[in-house]
Parts: C-alpha cells; sequence; structure tokens
C-alpha cells in the first residue's frame, strides 16, 4: 500500500501548466527519483506534495487520508518533510537551532527535548560545528543543515530536491551514504536530481517528467534507455 | 552572574526612586517607563518581521476604553486598566484575520491607517466619547499621587519585560524568528504561521492598550488628538532603533536614553531638543544601524569579555 499517493494533480501558472493531470505514488522505505529536463515541473511536484503550492486538480493521499486541503504546516506535522533546491537556512539561528525548529514545530518536542534531538540528528549527519551561526557553515554544512530541519520533524515521507548540486565528487558520497541509511529506517524518500550518477545509485525506481507529464517510469537503467526520455533531454534526431 | 546582579541593582534603583527624588524625576521616570513598556511591546512584534505602525492606535483605544467604562458605568478605574488591555487585544484579534494577511509595507501603511481609523470612529461617536473634545475623568488613578502612580507604571514595565523574555525563552522565540527569517521554511517546517502572528499581535496590542489606559489614568483625560498622538508610535521605535531591535535590552536602553536625553535638552533649549533629539536617531541609524544593545553586545563577544548568551547574539544579528 502506498504512503503518499497523488491522483491526478494538476497545477498551472497562469497558461502555463507545469503539472499536467500528474499520478505516481511512493513506498515505505522505497528511493523514488524524479527527473526531467529544466522546467519538467519536478520541484513543483514537490511543492504540491509538501503543501508549499495548492492543486487546481486532483488529490493528495497519506496513509489513505485526503490531505489535498491540508496547509504545508499541516502535512509537516503528519510526516511529509522537505529540503529546499536552494537551502533556506533561518539565517539568524545557529546550525543546531535551525535542526531545532523541525523538532519543535514538526514533532511536536519540548524546548529542551528539541535540543537533544537536534544534537542527535547533528551526529547521524555527521554536523561538528553545532553551535556555528549558518553563514559561518560551509555548502555540504548547509546542505545537511537543510537534511536535519527535515529529518527533526521525525517524517514518514522525505523530499529531497537536488540535495547533491554544488557538491565535490566525495562530499555528494557522503550524503549518499547519509540517503542510503535513511533507507533503513523506513522513510519513503524521493529525491529530484541532476547528477544521474546519483539517481542510478540511490534511486529503486525513477519517474522521468516533461512538461508536468510523467513520459517513462521504472528502474533506472530500464528508463535511461528509453527513446522518449533520450528525447526529452537532448532534443529530437533530424 | 554579573548579569543578574545589573537587574537586581536595577530593580532595587527603581524600586526605591520615589524615596530620594521629588515629583518631577518620578514624573519623568514615570513617563520614560511608559514609553519603554510601548517600544519593547513594537519590538516584541517586529521580531516577527512585522512592522507595525499600529502602536499608538492600540494605545488610544486601551485608553478610551477604561476611561469611558469609568466614566460611564462607574468601574473601578484599576479594574478598567484591565478593560483597557482587553479590549485592545480583541479588537487587534478581530482585525488581525485581515491585516495579517498583509506583508512588509502593506502591513505597516494599514496598521498606521487603523489608528487614524479609530480616532475618526471615536471623534464621531461624540455622544458616548466626548468627540473632537474628549471626555475627562472626575480623578486621576489614586487621586494623583506620584508615588502610587510610578509603581503602577512600574509594575506594567515590569510585566511588559517580564513578557518580552518569556518570549525569548520559550519555543514562541524559534518560531517567530522563523517566520522573520523565511515564512516558506517555516510552514515546511510546522510552523503555523498565522496562529504566531496573531498571537503576537494580539498580546502586543493588549500591551499598548494597557500602557494608554494607565496613562490616561495618570492625566485623567483622553482626547482624540493626544490620546492618538503619533508620539506614542514615533518614539518607541526611535527607541527601539537607537536601543537595539529584537532584543529586551535594547529598547530599554533606549527609552532610558532618549527619555533623559530629552528632558535634559529640553530644559537647557526649550524646543530646540527636538533637533537635537533627531540629530542623535539619525547619527545611531547611520553608524550603529543595530543600535547601542547589540554593538557593545557583540564587541564585548568578540573580545571574549562576556560568556557565551547564545540567544542575544542571535537576537541581534
Amino acid at each position: 500500500m502506498p504512503i503518499l499517493q497523488a491522483n491526478n494533480i494538476l497545477r498551472k501558472f497562469g497558461g502555463l501548466v507545469a503539472v499536467n493531470d500528474l499520478s505516481f505514488s511512493m513506498e515505505k522505505g522505497e528511493i523514488l527519483g524524479i527527473i526531467g529536463p529544466n522546467g519538467a515541473g519536478k520541484t513543483t511536484v514537490i511543492n504540491l506534495m509538501a503543501g508549499t503550492l495548492g492543486v487546481n486538480k486532483g488529490t493528495i493521499e497519506f496513509k489513505d487520508e485526503d490531505i489535498t486541503k491540508n496547509a504545508a504546516y499541516i502535512r509537516n506535522r503528519k510526516g511529509i518533510a522537505r529540503t529546499f533546491q536552494i537551502v533556506r537556512p533561518l539565517e539568524n539561528f545557529t546550525a543546531i537551532e535551525n535542526i531545532m525548529v523541525g523538532a519543535l514545530f514538526g514533532k511536536g518536542d519540548k524546548l529542551n527535548e528539541a535540543r537533544s534531538s537536534a544534537q542527535n540528528i547533528c551526529n547521524l549527519l555527521n554536523i561538528k560545528n553545532v553551535n556555528k551561526h549558518v553563514d559561518e557553515l560551509t555548502v555540504l554544512e548547509l546542505k545537511k543543515v537543510e537534511l536535519g530541519r527535515a529529518l527533526a520533524a521525525d517524517p514518514e515521507v522525505l523530499f529531497l530536491d537536488e540535495i547533491m548540486a554544488g557538491l565535490t565528487s566525495d562530499e555528494t558520497w557522503e550524503l549518499i551514504d547519509i540517503v542510503k541509511s535513511l533507507q533503513k529506517k523506513d522513510i519513503a524518500i524521493s529525491v529530484v536530481e541532476h547528477i544521474m550518477k546519483v539517481v542510478k545509485e540511490l534511486t529503486d525506481r525513477v519517474i522521468v517528467l516533461n512538461k508536468g507529464q510523467i513520459i517513462a517510469q521504472g528502474p533506472y537503467e530500464e528508463v535511461s534507455e528509453n527513446k522518449e526520455v533520450i528525447a526529452a533531454y537532448l532534443g529530437e534526431e533530424e | 552572574m554579573r548579569k543578574n546582579l545589573i537587574i537586581l541593582l536595577l530593580l532595587i534603583i527603581a524600586l526605591t526612586l520615589p524615596l530620594y527624588t521629588g515629583v518631577y524625576i518620578l514624573h519623568i521616570f514615570s513617563s520614560i517607563l511608559i514609553f519603554l513598556a510601548l517600544s519593547l511591546s513594537w519590538d516584541m512584534m517586529l521580531r516577527t518581521g512585522q512592522l507595525s505602525f499600529g502602536t499608538a492606535g492600540f494605545f488610544g483605544l486601551g485608553a478610551y476604553a477604561s476611561v469611558l467604562i469609568v466614566v460611564k458605568m462607574g468601574f473601578n478605574p484599576i479594574l478598567s486598566l484591565l478593560i483597557g488591555a482587553i479590549f485592545s487585544g480583541l479588537i487587534a484579534f478581530i482585525l488581525g484575520f485581515i491585516v495579517l494577511r498583509l506583508r512588509e509595507i502593506y502591513f505597516a501603511i494599514t496598521t498606521l491607517a487603523l489608528t487614524h481609523v479609530f480616532s475618526v470612529i471615536i471623534r464621531n461617536f461624540s455622544d458616548f466619547t466626548g468627540g473632537a473634545s474628549g471626555t475627562i475623568l472626575a480623578n486621576a488613578i489614586f487621586e494623583g499621587d506620584p508615588v502610587k502612580i510610578y509603581y503602577l507604571i512600574l509594575i506594567v514595565a515590569v510585566l511588559v519585560i517580564i513578557i518580552s523574555e518569556v518570549f525569548k525563552r520559550s519555543r514562541i522565540h524559534y518560531a517567530i524568528n522563523a517566520i522573520r527569517n523565511d515564512e516558506i521554511t517555516a510552514k515546511s517546517s510546522g510552523i503555523n504561521v498565522f496562529k504566531y502572528l496573531l498571537f503576537v499581535f494580539v498580546v502586543t496590542s493588549a500591551i499598548q492598550g494597557l500602557v494608554g489606559a494607565v496613562y490616561a489614568h495618570q492625566y485623567a483625560f483622553v482626547n482624540p488628538e493626544s490620546t492618538f498622538s503619533l508620539n506614542f508610535l514615533l518614539l518607541p521605535i526611535a527607541m527601539a532603533l537607537v536601543g537595539g531591535i529584537y532584543s529586551t535590552n535594547g529598547p530599554i536602553i533606549g527609552a532610558l536614553l532618549l527619555g533623559l536625553i530629552s528632558e535634559y535638552l529640553k530644559l537647557i533649549m526649550p524646543y530646540g531638543h527636538l533637533i537635537v533629539y533627531g540629530l542623535i536617531i539619525v547619527f545611531v541609524v547611520l553608524f550603529l544601524p543595530r543600535g547601542i544593545y547589540s554593538t557593545i553586545h557583540n564587541k564585548l563577544l568578540k573580545s571574549n569579555i562576556i560568556g557565551g548568551d547564545k540567544n542575544a547574539n542571535t537576537a541581534s544579528k
């Protein structure tokens, strides 16, 4: 039984249909890759599922409950967390305080519980400079703080929007290992990625978006051979 | 430890002030404490990222509510102060559903407009409110006893300081700081943005209502012109900016400093004091944009003279 399911969701921005009649589902302990060329609607799908944006049509179900009308903060409390493509740290907080926010409001921790939850997450993600302000952190540390804040809500579904972008090869491998360890905790994870190495390494299943619709799905090896997918990425052959 | 000592010392000075000063000094400090409370309440709303220009409006509503309930219904004056607070809080609660949908300059302008709307409504309900000429109480509170009035205002100011510190040390601090920083991140992290904004708006408006009520009972008189005066907006803002925003200590320092300087300047150059007053504000905004408290605090932190008070450091960022 899928934990999160989108049924024929549609979202327009003015005249542009960003996500068009899209249906897909996520399973516990599964890593789903969402790929597609620029402007395919990948980030919009995350925004719709996390409630950052509302759908124009269609429904979203989480554990058999219709959450289409739920605001983002309610979905987060229910167990859907996300990171942002361009990291959005809370700049007047330290690393650990950023993560505490997720524990305080996403999970509903008390203040003293939140600090220890956040410390546990820092240990898990190997964040060392917990008391540094976010403007003193490296790109990798910022990405980890972003991931940490999402994890602090104790989610059952996690959306990672291009979390590997801008990292060196070593840093990418470190994060891949972390995401794989999360999979073992039975979290349903969805990654939007442009780096195919990461998609190949991480995902159990991939959906390929183009112009807001799914044009192919299946294991990465299968999808990467698909003619329509190659055409969407590279353009049609003459 | 040293911090607690300073607080204790200030509290002792504040409590014993009537023993060794005259009516004039007491009056100055009463007025400084009034503005201190307003300044802190304005800053508490600013911590959510919302710049409110409604301070004078809720101050005036509280003043009118408490005076009218005494004059028209014979309420106990002390109890009427609470009515002033509750009334302002209630109006803020109702209006909050509309104005808190707005952000940035739109929120600021709308709250400023509300101040004007309140005063126009009161001016036009002249049968009940006394219209443009206002309403006079038969007696000032405590028969105008300056010592008792000073202690009343001191209690109110300490109460507001305590509320501000509770805000800083509880989950409210994390919620409103997150909202100020990035509303989308806040929403995605489980924060009910509207609920927190409404809560802070109602609490700060109730404080402004309470302060307005106390002020009105001190002078035994309300009228639209003076009760909704923009002084109750601009001076508190100036004090918070000079002292340092997003903190409890900043507005306290700002209120004491500007309050004392303006009194002194009034003595040496009547009316000219406003020019110097303005220059001080311009100087601080240009050269100490974080305010006096934050600037000094950060300098001390960097040179490790004082320990890591993380909250205060966070606040000044």
